[in-house]
């Protein structure tokens, strides 16, 4: 995908529900295209006869124990995610628009 | 619903089964997919405490909600709670596994997908056996985590987040169910396996166990299975039963017409007990599976899995049919017993307290089946928090064994103990209700009702057997109860002998 083909960049930020002020949206603007182009370059690795994985290193078996995670580790949770970024709430619930029909389960 | 109401109403459904017209025109095939969430302090893929009932949002993190950049890391206890379900059921542990990507949308599934397990579960085959020993073949057991909850109102939905990512497994049952109510047989069975494995509460009012129905109808004999329909919202074991059961006559309905049934997915509707389309064939969804790529696939040892084994308790139809065995109970009273572990612990431990025999065994089923279990619902206490323990129970036993309490003492000296904590003894000893047992204390006594009974004794004299019942009551009375009634009828007996001879 070249240049050309990027959508603009104020649609690009529509869909990711980002706001960009006029300098961000300019050094986006000229950085996406350069990302797009490091892509380009895994095409022109030679994959003839490599197996399609879909791990990108050869691990097995993690897991972690069953402890709570430590409230100081600086990670946002509880009603600080939904105060911070739910673009709607309400009595501490995400407010979505209607779903009907579904499953209650 | 107390267990005996809850049984006697399935055995009610299986005796009007007989002569059920349904079943001569056409076979019922069920199978049940169950979910049941594990017993983990934390969820399946990050540190948020696996909690019912918190308000909403509080147990969440970035990595349960679903945000960009995060790595979920799997929980080992939930493996392990998974691989204990999965041998209580005789399944398949499978060496290698990994997690998939499962894509829908829907709000309370923040991500836009579920990590599930699809074409590598961590087990296969296995069954739930029934009470008639039937067992109905498993397919798969598979970890995933769970969705978050909507709530529709007004205009919005409204959605809560802290049950998304609490671990689950799918137990997915063979079409081998051949009524509704042998699905209400293999829920309580899958139920009580799971409970005594340790691995989740199984509680449907929480959420800790829920159930998805397949039905179809086809022709005795036929061996290609009818059009089968999944129905959905299935929250309590009634409910499983009432929306088969009319799913059933729905669908003989149809075919007796002559028309198709339509493969679709129907939702249970509490109100009118009947089952309504949520959705058809045509939009079936396609889940696009692919490998979860942010978590390596694992693998379960044999090592692991004979490490354990061990910890399983006794399956509780084996145990069942052990207390038939060796302690000589009932099919009715053996399965009362066994529908908790912690009933069937406690109820061995008195037994074994008591004594031997099957007597004994007789003795303390009565008394857990009645007094103990009673006292447990009126508190509101597990088993094992009551203040009269299986040791306690047994001496209590031994009282009525020796004479020393009637049962009607018992129950009483038994109510005292349980808000006092005495010691039987010394609560029927405070209560004054100690079975007077020593001939030399009652005799004056009977002497005394004899002497008062002129009339009495010479009906007596005169063969009326009535008059001796009410001499002895006279004893009764005079003790307020306390005379052991075999003793008393002994010395009326002979003092009376003694009295014709002269
Ligand atoms: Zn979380």
């Amino acid at each position: 995908m070249d240049k050309a083909e990027l959508p603009p960049i104020e649609k690009l930020a529509r869909l990711a529900r980002l706001e960009l002020d006029p300098g961000e949206k300019e050094r986006l603007g000229t950085q996406l295209p350069r990302i797009l182009a490091y892509f380009e370059k895994l095409s022109e690795v030679d994959t003839e006869g490599v197996e399609a994985s879909p791990y990108a290193m050869a691990l097995k078996d993690r897991f972690r124990e069953d402890r709570p995670a430590d409230p100081g580790d600086g990670m946002l949770r509880g009603q600080d995610l939904v105060e911070q970024n739910a673009p709607a709430k309400e009595d501490g619930y995400y407010l979505v628009p209607p779903v009907m029909g579904g499953e209650e389960a | 619903m107390s267990t005996d109401s809850k049984n006697e109403k399935v055995r009610g459904n299986i005796e009007a089964q007989d002569q059920d017209p349904i079943a001569e025109r056409y076979e019922t095939v069920i199978g049940l997919e169950v979910h049941v969430q594990l017993g983990t302090r934390t969820k399946l893929f990050c540190g948020c405490e696996n909690r019912f009932g918190a308000p909403p949002n509080t147990l969440t993190c970035p990595i349960c909600s679903g945000h960009p950049g995060v790595l979920p890391v799997p929980n080992r206890e939930a493996l392990r709670l998974g691989i204990l379900a999965a041998l209580s059921l005789d399944c398949d542990l499978q060496e290698h596994c990994k997690f998939d990507r499962k894509h829908y949308y829907y709000p309370d599934l923040p991500k836009g997908y579920q990590i599930s397990q699809f074409d590598l579960p961590f087990a296969l085959n296995g069954g739930v056996r029934l009470s008639s020993g039937k067992v109905i073949g498993l397919e798969r057991i598979h970890l995933e985590e769970d969705a978050g909850k909507n709530l529709h109102a007004d205009g919005h939905s409204h959605v809560d987040l802290n049950r998304a990512g609490v671990p689950l497994i799918e137990i997915v049952g063979m079409p081998e169910i051949r009524s509704p109510e042998e699905a209400h047989d293999y829920l309580e069975s899958l139920k009580r396996s799971m409970r005594y494995a340790g691995v989740s509460e199984c509680d449907m009012e929480k959420g800790s166990l829920r159930c998805d129905a397949n039905i179809s109808l086809r022709q005795h004999g036929a061996s290609e299975f009818g059009t089968k329909v999944e129905i959905k919202n299935l929250n309590s074991f009634k409910k499983v039963v009432a929306a088969l059961q009319y799913e059933r006559k729905r669908q003989a309905a149809c075919l007796d017409r002559g028309e198709p049934i339509h493969q679709e997915t129907r939702l249970f509707d509490d109100a009118s007990q009947q089952t309504r389309v949520m959705r058809t064939k045509e939009e079936a969804m396609d889940y696009r599976f692919f490998p979860e790529p942010d978590i390596p696939p694992f693998e379960i040892s044999t090592t692991e899995i004979e490490a354990l084994r061990p910890l399983l308790p006794e399956r509780h139809w084996e145990r069942r049919a052990r207390f038939m065995q060796e302690a000589g109970l009932g099919e009715y009273d053996s399965m009362v017993l066994t529908l908790e572990q912690e009933t069937a612990d406690y109820f061995e431990a008195a037994w074994k307290a008591l004594g031997p025999s099957q007597e004994e065994a007789k003795l303390t089923a009565n008394w857990v089946m009645t007094e103990v279990l009673r006292l447990s619902n009126e508190k509101g206490l597990p088993l094992s928090k009551l203040p009269i323990d299986p040791g306690t129970l047994a001496s209590l036993c031994r009282l009525i064994q020796e004479g020393k309490a009637s049962n009607q003492a018992a129950r009483k000296v038994f109510k005292h103990m349980a808000e006092t904590g005495d010691s039987p003894e010394k609560a029927l000893e405070e209560l004054g209700l100690a079975q007077i047992s020593d001939p030399a204390e009652l005799e004056p006594i009977v002497q005394k009702v004899i002497e008062n009974s002129k009339k009495a004794v010479k009906d007596y004299f005169k063969g009326k057997k009535k008059a001796l019942d009410a001499m002895k009551g006279g004893v009764m009375r005079e003790t307020r109860g306390r005379a052991n009634p075999g003793l008393v009828s002994e010395i009326l007996l002979r003092l009376l002998e003694n009295l014709r001879e002269k």
